[in-house]
């Protein structure tokens, strides 16, 4: 059966494909839709010129000529030894921040925190006369930060085993409830802009913005394990506004053979990456990040046979740790007890014929008594939140069964009267022990209306 | 391409400065182009960031986690460093074309893709992409010229790849504004 890609597709990698860097497969798509359409065709010449015209641009640009003296300059600094950076020497002598915005307030380096990305005009920072003005200016503000932070701290105190962890790094402010957890516990985490305006957290595919790594070695980010162990879901579908405060839950998503879901014990960072918007051109992403430690002894955990039966056997039912490669990601095996039909099913995708909003959120519409699937796709350790002040839906155990028939983790509810509910689901992928997980942070959102 | 450049990569990270020099040749050129428009023709920005760029890459390679293709993670760190300069100038007040609130609240007078396709002229083209915002010149610029995908322009810029579609949307809307304000002026001399 031929492949076909849509108009909007075929817009969208027109400048890949001229540009030469589509795979063979998409280059043949792209060829198969243009002998078709001609308004993409047309959109092809327009793609086209504008290529031509930066090409043309560039050719009268005194580029190649004073490309040695550049590399020249280049291969200079490299030979000077102090420019001369070691992944260790960047790990001594970092900073929090990953661009250096010496004319924005309150980011102070810190001597605890490692350069996530590039730091070359940091580095340079001692060449200008203004600097020592710069730094003092940043000293004072960087203080005032870490009064009001430890103010923070000291509201937020609780009745935990331990203090709650506040970042004292700027206008970011980032708390979690413990500053020290056990193996498998969650961590909640709050964020606070207290900047004047609002912050913009990017959605860049890597990583989410929120990111946990873990200290190893000396390093956060080592080269041989991912850079964010774990995924917090956290992609707010707007800007974060002044004075807002976010909350989030993290969970470990890798599953650590024998323990099922943890972290492992030792020193870790919640990161937050964001872009601080200045009349745009002066826009940066920002890192600001806060440390905590797990201690404590795994949990023992027995994983049980890896069949999977399907939900219509009763039995046997495998054992298996919630959420583990056992149980497909599943919360059980079980079956759902008898219910009566199905009336909606709602997936990833949605609700066929009901709109979709761009902060994954899909709207499901329902007539009072009514029942709803809704059915995700395995393999993800899903974790349901549901906010209902008003009782319209009922979860029907078991919630979270696997369906062999549709591969997929299945929750039902029943609806009690007319009103409205938010069902989010999030979660990370499951992989089987010592494979290589992408990590990938999933979450949909239902927005259910009950008439 | 990659695959090479990833060998380039790793072999940078062992502080290779042989293999640092070939990615230099190779896309210096690309880069200056790009740092040129982006930082408004000054030579010196332009050549002591193309400077710095490759710095980075020199001390940052061991820390290229392979997600992104090396050429996308080499205009993020262009990118990151053409947003430090152009903050530092505040050129955001020498640009003669929309801002931020014009794109969102865009009162334009929208123009069907096949009027778009035929005032393409190249002379009024180049004018009118000279007349373009930095950030709408450098989305059109990294889809159209380097032949990104918009998810890898959202990589490079840091944002999420709806304001990368809707930027580079509104920046065709303004190219064929400013290109049908050239013609205009080129009639009214002529």
């Amino acid at each position: 059966m031929t492949q076909r890609i849509s108009c909007a597709q075929c817009r969208d990698m027109l400048p890949v494909y001229i540009a030469g860097r589509l795979s063979q497969d998409e280059h043949l798509l792209i060829e198969q839709h243009l002998i078709d359409c001609p308004q993409c065709q047309r959109y092809g010449e327009y793609t086209r010129t504008l290529n031509e015209a930066f090409q043309e641009a560039d050719s009268l640009l005194p580029a190649k000529s004073r490309a040695t003296p550049i590399w020249n300059g280049i291969s200079s600094k490299l030979a000077t030894p102090a420019k001369d950076a070691t992944p260790e020497k960047e790990q001594t002598k970092g900073v929090l921040v990953s661009m250096s915005f010496d004319e924005l307030p309150s980011t102070p380096p810190s001597n605890e925190e490692i350069v996530p990305e590039p730091i070359s005009r940091w580095r340079q920072v001692g060449r200008y006369p203004l600097i020592a003005i710069a730094v003092i200016v940043i000293l004072i503000v960087g203080s005032l930060w870490y009064v009001g932070a430890q103010r923070n701290k000291a509201s937020n105190l609780t009745s935990g085993n331990s203090s709650p962890s506040t970042s004292t790094k700027g206008p970011i402010i980032i708390t979690t409830d413990h500053s020290t957890y056990a193996p498998a516990d969650a961590i909640n985490a709050t964020i606070k802009n207290t900047l004047t305006s609002a912050i913009e957290v990017p959605d860049n595919g890597d990583c989410p913005p929120l990111s946990i790594q873990r200290e190893d070695n000396g390093q956060w980010n080592s080269p041989q394990e991912a850079s964010c162990i774990t995924t917090a879901i956290f992609r707010p579908a707007k800007p974060l506004a002044s004075q807002q405060t976010l909350s989030v839950t993290v969970r470990p998503i890798q599953i650590t053979p024998g323990h099922g879901f943890v972290f492992l014990p030792g020193k870790y960072r919640l990161e937050l990456q964001y872009t601080q918007n200045n009349n745009d051109v002066s826009s940066a992403t920002v890192v600001y990040s806060q440390t905590f430690n797990v201690q404590g002894t795994l949990p023992n955990v027995t994983d049980g046979p890896t069949n999977t039966p399907d939900p219509g056997q009763q039995n046997p039912i495998p054992s298996g740790t919630p959420g583990s490669i056992t149980l497909n990601g599943c919360l059980t095996q079980q079956a759902p007890p008898n219910m009566p039909s199905t009336d909606v099913v709602a997936t990833e995708q949605g609700v066929a014929g009901e709109p979709t909003s761009t902060d994954f959120t899909h709207q499901v519409n329902l007539t009072n008594g009514q029942v709803l699937q809704v059915r995700l796709k395995a393999n993800v350790n899903w974790h349901m939140t549901i906010t209902d002040p008003d009782g319209v839906l009922t979860l029907q155990t078991i919630p979270g069964a696997y369906s062999k028939e549709h591969a997929s983790c299945i929750w039902r509810f029943t609806t009690n009267k007319p009103g409205t509910a938010q069902l989010t689901f999030t979660g990370g992928m499951v992989c089987p022990p010592n494979s290589m997980c992408p990590d990938i942070a999933m979450l949909t959102r239902f927005a259910v209306t009950v008439k | 391409m990659d695959t090479e450049d990833r060998s380039l990569i790793a072999r940078i990270a062992q502080k290779e400065q042989g293999a640092l020099q070939c990615l230099y040749e190779k896309y210096q050129s690309r880069l200056y182009g790009y740092l040129w428009r982006q930082l408004n023709g000054d030579r010196s920005d332009v050549e002591d960031a193309l400077q710095e760029i490759f710095l980075a890459i020199w001390r940052t390679a061991w820390k290229y986690r392979g997600e992104a293709q090396v050429i996308t993670w080499i205009f993020q760190i262009a990118h990151f460093h053409t947003m430090h300069i152009l903050y530092k100038q505040r050129l955001s007040d020498k640009i003669p074309l929309s801002d931020e609130s014009d794109e969102e609240n865009l009162q334009v007078e929208y123009l069907n893709s096949s009027q778009e396709e035929t005032i393409l002229d190249r002379l009024a083209l180049n004018e009118a992409l000279r007349l373009l915002t930095p950030k709408h010149r450098e989305a059109l610029e990294l889809s159209f010229y380097h032949g990104f995908s918009q998810e890898e322009v959202a990589k490079i810029l840091n944002m999420p790849i709806g304001t990368v579609k809707s930027r580079i949307s509104y920046a065709r809307r303004a190219l064929s504004r400013a290109m049908s304000a050239v013609a205009s002026e080129e009639e009214a001399s002529s």
